[in-house]
């Protein structure tokens, strides 16, 4: 899309904005100087150029010193701006089937003088209407009361959220709001900083100050065509540049990557919630009568003031029926849910001096960067517009550490683990990973963390790569907290606009996020979707809270994890045993020739045959693992002419009926299921024995492996199913993988844990 | 040396040992591109479902056609409609990812299919009518102004603008939409054909360009001294107007902008010819 470049005048200063309804801006500057004398002028720079520039354009004119510039220099350095990317082609390859260009008019237009009131290109501005505006007089009370209702409903809903332009739409849609004059609403909950305004894919911010002005241009310009741009709903690099219609640009960017969920474009808004902050909104409210109500906020329903934070581990244990070693593990996270905010700590000094000074900034500049704010809470300021309280705060209070004693009678880890939590990442985000064996029960050990997450009144969340487990785990959430209001989110799912207190998502859903929760819990984080993605990891952090806290779930943590564990950067319990407390079975190794040789050779080993016969007699459902797609066939054949009398099927994540012959397998129908590793997670069957051919695979590392090995002996009533490794080579994985099994099973034994 | 020129030279070193070693636009996976389709592997080439020889002589359908039959569609304003693949699961999905998702690394892969489709065509037209066929200019099926500012461009412009880059024909817009069709897939067959009517019309300097591109024609040696030798000389106040669409339904659409292309060359007094080029058959 296309916007509006115009800058303002105060007497300290310039200050370059865009606009969707020029008449807004108009009508909020003016009546903000009637009050305050802040704004003298306001210049007309374009009326309409590509969004994703003119952001750029904003952006780089902010590096300037804006207190002492003249007034030809400010402008004469916009318009350079907008030359330099008009010659370097951005606008010169447009086709005929392109009408748009860049009216890069050498000065700019006045509008409006503090002394002279408004210039005739101003009457014509205010006068002039557009679609998706509001119609009518701006200056007229009746329209002013119209766009601030809608200006407050929107910035209600796009609470926590992180949304393209089509996705708010569409969300306002299905809450039954009808939004015909959008642009008007939300150029005034931009200006009232209740939303930010971002072009979706945008070049990689360069904060550091150069000496000329020359080289700073150079630089700048660099950016704009070294390809540093970055989509900023995934994080990807990736970005295509195409002529585009809708922005008039002939080099519009737009991301590669989540292409799935709309397409994210240089040229596209990003609506992006503010967390709310009392101290501008009042300022805002004496400007113009824009403030949303914030005395029906207060905290959200779920929060309990009844609920108990001094919560013991025996408490926990029978509140939510969990394992001595799912106890343990989750009351260490509970800790560290409730350990303080480090943001906190020896601050209190430099904290109201720098709150002045950015009052004082943004009273002056209005669109200073919010990014680098701070975001924090006092204790007294709960009402929030939408009802959005921080757990934080109650936490801050202090008096509740004197409840938080460490159990007496579980082993190894004390405090000193909790201290590493200390360590932040960039964005003050904690994390702490819960490393729990394969059928630990970790759904159960979540319970008690969501519970004290939502009581004390954030929002949390539990992100899955997988949509089963999404639809497995909602029924089980909702059981567990039946007066909580909980949405489940998946690419398909009719909740998809759906706020509530606790979010059981796709990992994907987490792009359309921001600073929403408090609590995020990241599932199965060593699966593919976070395994070397940034994107995900990128999606997960903006989603988080500043000062928010992650939590990680895995068997199988990835090395670089395993190495943080190591440093001591990373708190994190261990679940070395499994809920109903025997201890993992230990795979056995069967040396034997390749699963192609014995394909070709149609010959099944004697040593495999036997053991195979031994858990067909004992009555136990077979998982056959076999690493490529294009061997199931072959190897269904060849198991079904040795053992006619069973019933063997092959399935794969190409499959279409694969879900029916889980099912069948499940049922005891079919007793040998050849599989490849999809099915490795999420399936459990009472019963089972695992072989996993080939295990000496390239495809296969250790996580493959324990993953797998982990589909057996998972039920009280055979915990010792029996795991084989079938593979021609010993190799370092196998080995990894077993010596990861056998020292799980030693810590369980060493801390008690086994029956 | 710096780290950037260093990279810069091993890119170069690596494509020299690897031509075309990229990731497939379909499938993603990393293999060796052939080159037939650009951004192509050959497992996702094999796929293509080209109609090689179309039952239906009108529209180009790869089975039997009762449309084309039926009385209604006497009136027809184009002569032939060829498509290049039929309108299977697969293709359907790779022109949502294009059209729908905006995924516009497709561009080429539509584009080759297209242009694949044109050489089909052109051979198949040259001996039906005993004498070298090809299209005096190109032009294709517009969307809708608001669809094109949503969208960001216009799928079909696109790829007849690589094909007429392609084939060395003047592309030009001698359409226009004017006002949005409801979505053609949650209507009937009669009400398709009701609701196209009146939507297109053409360019207000759609006339001139017609005659430009005809006196241009005229005055072509290489096309005389061609049509002589083949023994049709009078076809030089004959403008052939290639149209190019993404998808052949009903015919509707192509018809109704073949209506708009006749009215504009009737008014100057050309004859018109026209023949459609559709990326896929439904
Ligand atoms: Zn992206
Ligand atoms: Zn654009
Ligand atoms: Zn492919
Ligand atoms: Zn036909």
């Amino acid at each position: 899309m296309q916007a509006v470049l115009y800058t303002v005048k105060y007497a300290q200063g310039w200050s370059l904005h865009i606009s969707l309804d020029l008449r807004v801006d108009l009508m909020w500057w003016t009546a903000l100087a009637k009050r305050e004398q802040l704004s003298e002028q306001i210049w007309l720079v374009t009326v309409a150029m590509p969004l994703g520039k003119a952001l750029q354009c904003c952006a780089y004119m902010k590096t300037f010193n804006r207190s002492s510039i003249q007034q030809e220099t400010w402008l004469a350095n916009i318009h350079r701006f907008l030359l330099d990317y008009s010659h370097t082609g951005a606008s010169s390859a447009l086709g005929s089937t392109y009408p748009h260009s860049l009216n890069t008019d050498p000065v700019g237009h006045l509008l409006w003088d503090m002394q002279m009131g408004w210039t005739e290109a101003g009457e014509y501005v205010l006068s002039s209407w557009e679609e998706d505006q509001l119609p009518g007089n701006p200056a007229s009370s009746l329209w002013k009361r119209k766009l601030t209702d809608e200006a407050v409903y929107i910035s209600r809903k796009l609470i926590g959220r992180s949304l393209l332009l089509n996705e708010c739409t569409a969300m306002l849609h299905e809450a039954g709001g009808s939004l015909n004059a959008w642009k008007s609403s939300i150029q005034l909950a931009y200006l009232s900083k209740h939303i930010r305004l971002r072009s979706a894919v945008h070049p990689a911010d360069r904060q550091k100050r150069q000496t000329s002005l020359h080289h700073r241009l150079s630089a700048r310009l660099h950016t704009l065509h070294s390809g540093a741009a970055q989509c900023l709903r995934c994080g990807s690099k990736r970005i295509r540049y195409t002529a585009c219609a809708s922005c008039g640009s002939a080099a519009c960017g737009y991301c590669e990557d989540c292409l799935a969920l709309g397409r994210s474009r240089e040229c596209g808004l990003l609506l992006q919630a503010v967390y709310p902050d009392k101290r501008t909104a009042q300022s805002v409210n004496s400007a113009w009568h824009v403030l949303p109500d914030t005395e029906n906020g207060s905290s959200h329903p779920a929060a309990c003031s009844s609920y108990d934070i001094s919560c013991t581990p025996e408490a926990m244990q029978q509140r939510w029926r969990l394992s001595p070693a799912q106890t343990a593990a989750a009351y260490q996270a509970l800790l560290f849910l409730t350990a303080s905010a480090p943001v906190s700590a020896g601050q209190n000094t430099t904290k109201d001096f720098a709150e002045q000074f950015e009052y004082a900034e943004r009273r002056m500049i209005p669109n200073v960067p919010t990014g680098n704010e701070i975001n924090e809470y006092s204790t007294g300021n709960k009402k929030h517009i939408g009802g959005f309280s921080r757990f934080s705060s109650f936490i801050k209070n202090g008096q509740n550490k004197n409840h938080l004693r460490l159990p007496r009678f579980w082993p190894g880890r004390t405090r000193k683990s909790i201290t590493h939590t200390n360590t932040l990442r960039s964005a003050g985000q904690e994390r702490f990973l819960l490393w729990a064996v394969t059928g630990a029960g970790k759904t159960e050990m979540v319970f008690p963390l969501l519970e004290h997450a939502i009581r004390t009144g954030g929002r949390a969340v539990i992100a899955t790569p997988r949509r089963d487990v999404v639809l497995e785990l909602a029924p089980r959430i909702a059981r567990a907290f039946p007066d909580i209001e909980i949405a489940v989110l998946y690419g398909g799912s009719d909740e998809r606009w759906r706020t509530a207190a606790l979010t059981i998502a796709t990992t994907h859903q987490l792009m359309r996020f921001h600073e929403a929760f408090e609590l995020v819990i990241i599932d199965e984080i060593d699966a593919f979707p976070y395994h070397n993605n940034p994107m995900l990891s990128y999606a997960a952090a903006q989603a988080c809270s500043q000062g928010g806290k992650f939590i990680y779930l895995s068997a199988t943590p990835s090395a670089e994890l395993q190495q943080e564990i190591k440093r001591g950067t990373l708190a994190h319990a261990k679940v070395p045993v499994r809920y109903h407390r025997h201890p993992l079975p230990v795979p056995r190794h069967l040396r034997m020739p390749s699963l192609t040789k014995c394909i070709s050779s149609k010959q099944i080993p004697a040593a495999l045959r036997s053991q195979l016969h031994t858990s067909i007699n004992r009555g136990a459902q077979i998982f056959l693992f076999v690493p490529r797609i294009a061997w199931i066939e072959d190897a269904v054949e060849l198991i079904r002419s040795y053992f006619p009398h069973i019933y063997v099927e092959g399935t794969s994540s190409q499959d279409p009926d694969r879900m029916d012959k889980v099912s069948l397998f499940r049922q005891q129908q079919i007793r040998l299921l050849v599989t490849t590793t999809i099915l490795e997670r999420g399936v459990t069957i009472p019963r089972s024995d695992v072989y996993i051919m080939d295990a000496h695979d390239k495809l296969y590392d250790a996580a493959a492996l324990i993953q797998m090995a982990g589909r057996a002996g998972r039920s009280m009533d055979d915990p010792a199913g029996g795991v084989f490794f079938a593979s021609s080579d010993w190799t370092v994985e196998q080995k990894r993988a077993l010596s990861q099994i056998r020292g799980m099973n030693r810590i369980a034994r060493q801390q008690g844990y086994l029956k | 040396m710096s780290i950037q020129q260093l990279s810069t030279l091993w890119e170069g070193i690596l494509s020299y040992l690897h031509p075309h070693h990229s990731a497939c636009i379909a499938c993603n996976r990393h293999t060796a591109m052939t080159g037939r389709i650009p951004g192509l592997c050959h497992r996702c080439i094999a796929v293509i479902p080209w109609i090689h020889q179309p039952v239906c002589r009108v529209c180009g359908r790869a089975v039997d056609c009762p449309d084309c039959r039926r009385h209604a569609f006497a009136n027809r304003h184009f002569t032939f409609n060829r498509s290049a693949v039929q309108y299977d699961a697969e293709m359907r999905r790779w022109l949502a990812e294009y059209k729908y998702n905006g995924n516009e690394g497709y561009t080429k892969v539509i584009g080759g299919i297209l242009k694949e489709g044109y050489y089909r065509m052109q051979q198949e037209m040259t001996s039906f009518y005993h004498h070298i066929w090809y299209p005096d200019l190109i032009t294709w099926v517009p969307a809708s102004p608001d669809r094109l500012v949503s969208r960001g461009f216009d799928q079909a412009g696109v790829i007849a603008g690589e094909l007429a880059k392609a084939i060395r024909v003047p592309c030009l817009p001698l359409l226009i939409r004017n006002r949005h069709t409801v979505k053609q897939s949650t209507q009937g067959r009669r009400e398709r054909m009701k609701n196209v009517q009146g939507v297109f019309s053409y360019h207000p300097q759609a006339q001139e360009w017609l005659l430009h591109v005809l006196q241009r024609k005229a005055t072509s040696p290489t096309d005389t001294s061609l049509s002589s030798a083949i023994g049709i000389g009078d076809r030089k106040n004959i403008s052939r107007i290639l149209l190019i669409d993404d998808i052949y339904t009903t015919g509707s659409t192509i018809n109704s902008c073949a209506k708009a292309l006749q009215q504009a060359a009737v008014s100057r007094g050309i004859t018109a010819e026209v023949f459609a080029l559709t990326w896929s058959r439904s």
